[in-house]
């Protein structure tokens, strides 16, 4: 299957580089370095056409900064990202219309929409301005775009305060879509929703992605959540990618001891918690990660060469890709 | 399928206006301290035809009707209800002119500030990084200087006239509109929508002016009115000072400033008043502005 | 003499005043809590669950109260109790947990002496001694070194941490009772595992009875004895969380769970509950749940009564999905 994203060894930092100032603090034994916050630190990642890959992982993993690089809102330090081949242009050096390709549905649908903006202006606002479709046009066009998320036309002259979570993120979806894209980066889209609406969300995600043939990078802490809609899941952690592999393999047979933890840990209705403590400690800070394997602090099976040596992602078949040294060692 | 709650089309704006005025008329202080501000504003765009005479149509001043008390009447059988001045103008009528001036010009200014800090503080939010700190350096300098001082050196430079003093007064003014707009425009520039934005490729103009303007502005007005009364001050001073507005078109300040000789030898009214004017207004704009502010901020007021 | 209802709640409403009438967040509940017991109250937005809890504690903020009912604790009735009476109640026999750590804690005082406060409140000991009450309660919480900890601000602690001095600060005192309103909803899965195991060790240690709410079946599932699950201010079943969950009763009860997609077969469309979440401001006459459910008949035009099908379990609808052939 051709691969519509690509990232290649991708890194992205947050934090201020030293001025001068810093320096001469620093050369005096007064202030520490300033910190650099690798947010996401060498990652390899590949969408195929059609597929929807869940992206899991906790807070500080670095997951939705991932999201934002893949929808090119942010752009790359190092590395390439690649959109059907061809570099991602970042949208945010103002090159028009050739990245509205990739498309995000952020987490908070209430925050997604000018309060100020009515319905129809907001989804029809890009197609207009990007000459997709005439200003004559814009209401049918609104119109039929919200009929496919599933709202009444009524819904046009409205603004968003007028609506409930589930229905102001479906305007956010018709908006996404409203530009045609072919991949669409959801951000933790149904993670503030009630689990009703969020289950209809899902079903509509399932919808469009049969009826468009979309694809999509799907990024959420809730597990439950990620599992249920993706082809294959990738599991991040401090920043990179520890396992990826197809949906079903990763949950029957997750390689990776933070998998593995992260998969036993989920509260279901059916699995009453062990009262083992399957992980130790808390998430180490993105701002000093451990040295080597990140997760060798964590880690019940860590090594001697886990200090010192960072593993990377290797194969062991059928797409499933690792990143441990123990595991290799096993196999 | 589709659950609309049963609230009409009406813009978030509007609505909030209406929900402000209702709020407003609620207070007795705001309810008092607004009237007065428009019994004043009313006054000042009225002036021409409430006012007894024109003090500045030379061929009815007459010294003869010099330092006439307040209630006497003058040469051509009006009354000075409020006295006349040293030169023979009416009191009254000088205040009801001067205001306008003032008014004008206070009004002015803080529409031109507006403009510009306006600009300067959405550029800055939007930008960030260099250009936003460059820019608020420039607004730190500026805003540690006292205003009347750098409006005595503008005013030096640029020369009399009121059109200067509104330049200076605008000039003084500006830093303040964009650090408060800046600060509003960070705080929304942070929401998705605007990411959002950003991922449809929405020009920056059309960003800046469409998403970030409209949701920026609402702590402005609150500012703009109490900068209002700022501004009346500043040029009352200036004119005070005999640096503002000429004398042909004399505000309230440079009408405190004649009336300043004639305070030992007895004349007190021709101070007197407008100084009472000048207080008025500028209190009841920052009162008004104040419970404006209470409003739309309810946070603060609590 | 110790009551063996620890918490008896009857006919509870909780009303806001609103420009239309007022609202009532929380209509007819009747609830028992004895001495060890978890509860777990489940509900989406509108439920009334966060009210609910918060009038449990006389904490509903003003102009919003308790306008019907009954509530007695361990046999004395506090429904009209004062803001003196109930101060010294609260933090003392009955703890809240909220949702956000951050906000419970004061930003500018170290965690050792907020706790030290929160026990010389209630009680006439020397800080020395209280200190040490504290050391052990963090070690209780599974923070070790409690010394260092001690010394240190809120923000210097992570998210779990901090809800974990929460967790301590509310058992200091030895509560008959906890309320913990979505205490782990902001936390990461594998430090919301480990707070769900300590307090269910807790909780079973020291006999504190612990009402949860929570939005997800998941984790309630996990450490409550029994269940409540609540829609549009009214509890709609309630009974043993093991029972109820093999086989509800409640339409939407069942619905709730087949929305999750742990429950789903992968890859396939959820069976959602059709409809959005109930607007208090525009109930329909009967029952709320009507609208969206999809065993509506006509008899469901009246609001159905809270009734017992077992010892153990009640529902409240005309035609329970367990009763049906």
């Amino acid at each position: 299957m051709p691969q519509v994203i690509e990232l290649k060894s991708v890194c992205r930092s947050f934090g201020k580089k030293p001025d001068l100032a810093d320096r001469i603090a620093t050369a005096f034994g007064v202030k520490s370095t300033a910190k650099l916050l690798r947010a996401v630190d060498g990652v390899d990642l590949a969408i195929e056409q059609g597929e929807v890959l869940g992206l899991v992982g906790e807070s500080g993993c670095g997951k939705s900064t991932l999201g934002r690089l893949v929808a090119g809102i942010l752009p790359h330090d190092s590395g390439a990202v690649l959109f059907n081949g061809k570099p991602m242009v970042d949208k945010t050096s103002q090159k028009t219309g050739k990245g509205l390709g990739v498309q995000m549905i952020f987490q908070n649908p209430a925050a997604a929409l000018d309060p100020r903006q009515r319905i129809l202006d907001a989804i029809t606002e890009a197609p207009i301005a990007h000459g997709l479709i005439q200003r004559s046009q814009a209401r049918s066009f609104a119109i039929e775009a919200l009929d496919r998320v599933g709202l009444r036309a009524d819904a046009l002259d409205c603004y968003p305060h007028q609506f409930s979570g589930g229905q102001r993120q479906r305007i956010c979806i018709a908006r996404a879509l409203a530009v045609n894209p072919e991949v669409v980066v959801c951000d933790e889209s149904v993670a503030s929703l009630d689990v009703s609406i969020q289950a209809q969300i899902i079903n509509l995600f399932l919808d469009l992605r049969e009826s468009l043939n979309l694809s999509y990078l799907f990024i959420s802490h809730d597990i439950s959540v990620v599992e249920h809609v993706s082809d294959r899941i990738a599991v991040m952690y401090l920043g990179q990618i520890v396992e990826i592999a197809r949906a079903s393999d990763l949950l029957e047979n997750p390689l990776h001891p933070y998998t593995q933890a992260l998969l036993s840990e989920v509260p279901t209705l059916d699995q009453t918690l062990s009262e083992e403590h399957a992980l130790e400690g808390e998430l180490p800070s993105p701002l000093s990660p451990p040295s080597g394997c990140r997760f060798h602090p964590r880690c019940p099976i860590a090594m001697e060469q886990c200090q010192s040596l960072a593993p990377r992602l290797e194969s062991q078949g059928s797409g499933h890709r690792v990143s441990c040294l123990a595991i290799r060692k096993e196999i | 399928m589709s659950n609309l709650k049963a609230m009409s089309a009406v813009r978030p704006g509007k609505e909030r206006i209406s929900n402000t005025m209702q709020a407003l008329l609620s207070k007795p202080t705001t309810l008092i301290s607004g009237f007065l501000l428009i019994l004043i504003i009313a006054s000042a765009v009225f002036a021409p035809l409430i006012a007894p005479t024109n003090p500045y149509d030379l061929s009815t001043v007459s010294i003869l009707d010099g330092r006439l008390e307040p209630g006497e009447e003058m040469f051509d059988g009006t009354i000075a209800w409020l006295g006349t001045d040293g030169a023979g103008r009416d009191v009254l009528s000088s205040i009801l002119y001067g205001l306008r001036t003032s008014l004008t010009v206070a009004i002015s200014s803080a529409l031109v500030a507006l403009a510009i800090g306006l600009s300067v503080g959405l550029t800055s939010a939007f930008y960030g990084g260099r250009i936003d700190a460059f820019l608020m350096r420039v607004v730190d300098i500026q805003l540690s200087f006292p205003a009347i001082l750098v409006a005595l050196v503008l005013l030096a430079l640029l020369g009399k006239g009121v059109d200067k003093v509104i330049i200076a007064l605008a000039i003084v003014q500006w830093a303040l509109y964009a650090r408060t707009v800046r600060a509003a425009a960070m705080v929304e520039r942070r929401k998705e929508y605007f990411e959002a934005a950003t991922c449809l490729e929405l020009s920056n103009t059309r960003i800046i002016w469409k998403h970030l303007l409209p949701n920026s502005v609402s702590s402005l007005i609150v500012l703009a009115t109490l900068q209002t009364a700022h501004s009346i001050s500043i040029e009352a001073t200036l004119s005070f000072l005999g640096v503002g507005v000429p004398i042909t078109e004399p505000s309230l300040g440079s009408l405190i400033s004649n009336g300043f000789d004639y305070i030992l030898s007895g004349a007190y009214w021709i101070t007197f008043f407008p100084g009472i004017m000048l207080l008025a207004t500028v209190a009841a704009i920052n009162i008004f502005g104040d419970q404006l502010r209470a409003i739309i901020n309810p946070r603060l007021s609590k | 003499m110790k009551h063996t209802k620890l918490l008896s709640i009857q006919g509870l409403r909780t009303e806001f005043p609103t420009p239309d009438g007022p609202l009532a967040a929380v209509s007819g509940v009747d609830l028992e809590v004895t001495r060890g017991d978890v509860l777990g109250i489940v509900g989406e937005s509108g439920s009334g669950k966060t009210v609910l809890g918060l009038s449990i504690m006389g904490l509903v903020d003003r102009p919003g109260r308790v306008t019907a009912g009954r509530i007695a604790f361990d046999g004395t009735d506090v429904t009209n109790y004062s803001e003196a009476q109930w101060q010294g109640l609260r933090g003392n026999r009955i703890a809240m947990i909220f949702q956000d750590p951050t906000t419970s804690l004061n930003p500018v005082q170290r965690i050792g002496l907020q706790m030290i406060e929160a026990i010389q409140a209630h009680r006439d000991v020397s800080t020395d001694a209280a200190r040490q009450t504290v050391r052990e309660a963090m070690v209780r919480v599974g923070i070790n070194s409690p010394d260092e900890r001690l010394e240190a601000y809120p923000h210097q602690f992570s998210g779990g941490m901090r809800q974990r001095v929460v967790i301590a600060t509310a058992l200091l005192n030895e509560p008959d009772l906890i309320i913990a309103d979505e205490p782990t909803t902001a936390l990461d899965v594998t430090v919301q595992a480990q707070i769900l195991r300590d307090m269910r060790r807790l909780c079973r240690d020291t006999g504190t009875a612990l009402i949860w709410v929570s939005h997800d079946l998941g984790v309630v599932a996990q450490i409550a004895l029994r269940l409540a699950v609540m829609y549009a201010g009214r509890i709609v079943e309630q009974g043993v969380t093991e029972v109820m969950l093999k086989s509800p009763s409640h339409p939407y009860t069942a619905g709730l769970m087949a929305s999750m997609p742990a429950n789903a077969p992968r890859g396939q469309r959820l069976i959602s509950i059709p409809g959005g979440l109930p607007q208090l401001s525009n109930l329909p006459k009967g029952c709320s749940f009507a609208p969206r459910c999809a065993h509506v008949t006509t008899a469901c035009d009246v609001l159905p009564e809270l009734s017992p099908t077992s010892p153990d379990h009640a529902v409240r609808c005309v035609s329970p999905l367990q009763e049906r052939g």
